[in-house]
């Protein structure tokens, strides 16, 4: 039944800062398998939301679970290591490094090998195999020995999703993949995700501004406001939903 | 082994055997007792600086109380000696011990602050040392220190003294240098550049700060402790924040991140400062002045051009900004 099992789920989740209610009492379940889309104005804590289910922050109360188990207040490193994979919505990559080495030291972080201290690390070529297609899954083969930092914004947010592809994770939060990209190039990045969801290994949680791109690509559709959910449904749903249309047009906005 | 291999190792290494080679020859061609100690404290404080390479250059932790390892290898050895019959292998076993406590209790501060304040915790903690030294003077001599460090009887010869200590420095050498291109010195790399990414990759930081301080502090403890054996005192300076500027300097100086920066730059420091002071009395400001001058021209340290990486580094105003920038809290 393995189509069928909660990967994550979070129980009257709060983080506040000071007076902010950033997350307000989430309850939010995802399944494994599909790809679901966290929308809602700015400011309405979905990317709060991300670091609190990560562990990057501990949360004010609530209850957070990751297969099956009660994770509540775990550090990130060992959320990672259990199968939680994220990318970020400001490009967080090492930028003095090369391409190849960004994604083969994500891909060592799953192996036995950290603590080998004496040997060459290139002697462990698994890593670098596996980095190799990992940068081809997400088209950016030929760029390998590049350094991070001379390359377009474009291929940076690919190397983003790379990263947090390398471990093989159960479940992806990727926080606004298409930050700052152009029109142009929007349709390479959305492929991107369309491929990954296709082949299956992960379970998708996608935070996401534009519209076209949400209701094109995601299963369902959670609509965050003011730290709160407010729809969850499939992508008509979502679009014909009043309240949504509401928050939209009356909440500050959307982008 | 075949000979192809051979052959690339030496084609790699050839600077490196160059210069092993004429030190090792050195002696034998003029042998000067007074160029001979000098070249004995090059060796220490170039093993010396590499250890606080490991932690600036290439895990990005600063640490200004670095020389809390060393005075604390200096004092170990000299105390001892005063009050016990241990051999010096337990004694150089006991040094790695209590340096790898402090550099977890440096390792539990360091994934609490960051940048200035961990910075000033170290300081602190060496400080800490230095009043404790101070204040126990009925062991350890206060102000005047604490002559007659013991040492191993082949090593009350000079010559035998100046191969030991250049063993002990191309020993650190080859292990600093697998150590920062294993898996474990990858992920200190990938620490340095970016933390936050690190963790969500599900790397345990601590393990590895740990890891770091405390090869970092064997090696710098160890360096001490090799010094005092040759100076036969050891004294309350040696743990003092001077102590670790100098080192800091080495290390800026020869260049950050790089492996044979820390040793040419303890070099040219030690005889920079050797030369000045025998012919000017004033001779700090003169130090100081060229100090200033090469970190405003090359600011990448006189040995830190790694291609590529120096050219991003330069557009960045060098090594020392990059150390401003991380102090910034």
């Amino acid at each position: 039944m393995a189509a069928t099992e909660v990967l994550l789920e979070t129980q009257n989740l709060k983080k506040h800062f000071g007076g902010l209610k950033a997350v307000d009492g989430v309850d939010f379940k995802v399944n494994e398998g599909g790809l679901i889309s966290i929308i809602g104005p700015n400011g309405a804590g979905k990317t709060t939301f991300f670091n609190v289910i990560s562990g990057t922050l501990r949360p004010t109360a609530g209850k957070v679970f990751f297969l099956g188990r009660g994770v509540t207040g775990y550090p990130a490193h060992r959320l990672a290591q259990m199968g939680l994979g994220r990318s970020f919505q400001i490009t967080n990559i090492f930028p003095r490094l090369t391409v190849l080495e960004n994604v083969r030291l994500a891909c060592q972080s799953a192996g036995e090998d950290n603590f080998r201290f004496w040997q060459h690390y290139r002697k462990f070529s698994q890593y670098e195999e596996k980095a190799y297609s990992i940068l081809e899954r997400v088209r950016l083969k030929g760029r390998e020995l590049q350094p991070t930092l001379s390359l377009p914004h474009g291929d940076k947010r690919k190397l983003e999703v790379a990263i947090a592809l390398a471990r093989d994770p159960r479940l992806l939060l990727l926080d606004e993949p298409t930050a700052g990209i152009s029109t142009e190039e929007l349709p390479e990045l959305t492929g991107l995700i369309e491929d990954i969801k296709k082949e299956g290994s992960q379970t998708i949680i996608l935070v996401e501004h534009r519209m076209d791109v949400v209701t094109a690509i995601s299963d369902r559709i959670t609509v965050f406001n003011r730290g709160q959910i407010l729809a969850e449904g499939t992508p008509q749903e979502i679009m014909d939903n009043e309240e949504v249309q509401k928050a939209y047009l009356g909440g500050g906005g959307s982008e | 082994m075949d000979a192809k291999k051979v052959l690339q190792f030496f084609r790699a290494n050839i600077w490196l055997i160059i210069l092993v080679g004429a030190m090792i020859v050195y002696p034998f061609i003029s042998y000067q007792p007074y160029w001979l100690s000098l070249l004995i404290t090059i060796f220490v404080f170039a093993a010396f600086a590499l250890s606080y390479d490991l932690l600036l250059g290439f895990t990005g932790l600063i640490s200004f109380g670095h020389a809390l390892f060393f005075g604390m290898g200096a004092y170990s050895i000299a105390l001892f000696g005063r009050f016990t019959d241990l051999s010096f292998g337990s004694m150089f076993l006991l040094l790695a011990v209590a340096a790898g406590i402090i550099a977890l209790i440096k390792t539990i501060f360091a994934m609490r602050v960051r940048g200035i304040y961990f910075a000033m915790i170290t300081l602190a903690l060496a400080q800490f040392f230095w009043v404790l030294v101070m204040s126990l003077s009925r062991y350890t001599g206060g102000e005047d220190g604490m002559p007659r460090v013991p040492r191993p009887d082949f090593l009350g010869d000079r010559l035998n003294f100046y191969f030991f200590a250049l063993g002990f420095l191309v020993l650190v050498y080859i292990i600093s240098r697998r150590f920062i291109n294993s898996p474990t010195g990858r992920v200190l790399i990938g620490i340095r550049e970016n933390e936050e990414r690190m963790v969500m990759l599900g790397y345990n930081v601590f393990k590895y700060k740990l890891f770091s301080l405390t090869l970092a502090g064997i090696i710098g403890s160890f360096s001490g402790a090799i010094y005092v054996m040759f100076i036969n005192i050891a004294y309350p300076a040696l743990l003092d924040i001077q102590n670790t500027i100098d080192v800091l300097m080495m290390t800026i100086v020869g260049g950050v991140g790089t492996l044979h920066g820390p040793i040419f730059g303890a070099a040219l420091v030690r005889l920079l400062s050797h030369f000045l002071s025998s012919h000017f009395r004033q001779w700090i400001i003169i130090f100081g002045i060229i100090y200033i001058l090469i970190v405003v021209f090359l600011p990448l340290g006189i040995f830190g051009g790694i291609p590529g990486f120096s050219r991003w580094l330069e557009k960045r105003g060098g090594w020392l900004k990059w150390i401003a920038q991380r102090l910034k809290p």
